[in-house]
């Protein structure tokens, strides 16, 4: 067992209990209804932290970002399926990171 | 009130559909994978140390700060500290989350997929519009990402970056237009949901653009401070009426 093995399970310890136990806990159970509003709202908000700002640096260049981030922004707006947007993201960040 | 789950006929393909819908995320994080492989071959670790460390973890962010903590010499319950705070936002999400899972989700199904979410996977099923998912369409879901982080990592380690540079760089939106793919249509027409998102990113820019909190706060707890503050005021200002009244996720 090396240094990195004992430390990739130590960190399997401290991480997976977080992921685990609230599907044990509340798998099924009726909140009260402020509690059942807080967690109705946890994906938005978790979706908007990991979004902004950090992807006005996700090409490491924040033209390119800007420009992929706007049309990614577009395409979902209008309804486009995620594989579009995906592409067109990436597709925008590409060229304009070329010019 | 109507339980529509997502679970097909047979739970071959509740799995199937998961997989099919997981499998564009799995591709997305293939570069941060690889940039995981290369910097644990960087930090000396060996091909096996790494994959086992991206299996067993399986926790982006956590894992780059680990090895870098580590080959800064810092000191084991230091690293497990910094790993735990990063990670105390998977609680919230598992949270969220169970309230879709099926009452009658076997203990084995409900440590697996508590085992296997990442904010990419639990952000996919979140958005799904179903307001029950079985476990088998979760797992189904969950697997690519965690087989791609794996194998990924070894590539990187080899050192076989199979895209060149230029679109490594762009690709590193990807995961980020993916969010968008999910998050947007599902707020637009929810003005609660549009607000309370507004508001989260708002106070992550807030953290970010002031150089002493984001000093201080690292990824993890900023994440988990927003988006915790912001469904906080989505609870108060926005009060969801009782079950079926509004349109679930």
């Amino acid at each position: 067992m090396t240094k990195i093995i004992i430390l990739s399970v130590l960190m399997m310890l401290v991480t997976a209990p977080s992921r685990i136990l609230p599907a044990f806990f509340l798998t099924g159970r009726k909140l009260p209804p402020f509690v059942e509003s807080f967690l109705y709202y946890v994906p938005f908000t978790i979706l908007g932290s990991l979004i902004f700002p950090d992807i006005l640096n996700s090409t490491g260049n924040i033209y390119s970002s800007i420009a992929g981030a706007a049309m990614a922004f577009l395409l979902a707006w209008f309804g486009r399926g995620p594989l579009l947007v995906l592409t067109g993201a990436i597709f925008t960040a590409f060229i304009v990171s070329h010019i | 009130m109507k339980s529509k789950t997502n679970s097909n006929s047979t739970i071959a393909t509740g799995f199937i559909n998961g997989f099919k819908k997981g499998t564009p995320i799995a591709l997305c994080c293939i570069p941060g994978a690889i940039a995981f492989g290369i910097l644990a071959k960087t930090a000396s670790l060996t091909a096996w140390e790494s994959v086992f460390m991206s299996f067993i973890v399986f926790a982006g962010a956590s894992q780059f700060v680990a090895v870098n903590l580590f080959t800064l010499g810092a000191a084991i319950p230091e690293i497990l500290i910094a790993v735990g705070v990063l990670n105390m936002r998977h609680m919230m999400m598992s949270s969220s989350l169970a309230k879709k899972y099926l009452p009658n989700t076997t203990f084995l199904q409900k440590f697996w997929m508590g085992f296997e979410m990442t904010d990419e996977t639990f952000s996919l099923a979140a958005m799904q519009k179903e307001d029950y998912l079985s476990s088998e369409f979760v797992m189904g879901l969950n697997l690519p990402l965690h087989f791609t982080w794996t194998t990924a990592t070894y590539l990187g380690w080899i050192g076989t970056s199979i895209l060149p540079d230029s679109v490594q760089e762009s690709m590193g939106i990807a995961i980020f237009a993916i969010f968008m793919g999910l998050l947007i249509p599902s707020v637009r027409k929810n003005r609660a949901g549009l607000i309370v998102t507004a508001i989260a990113m708002a106070m992550s820019a807030y953290i970010k653009w002031t150089p002493f909190l984001d000093a201080t706060i690292n990824k993890g707890v900023s994440i988990m401070i927003t988006a915790g503050a912001a469904a906080l005021f989505g609870a108060i200002v926005f009060p969801r009426k009782e079950e079926g009244e509004q349109k679930p996720l």
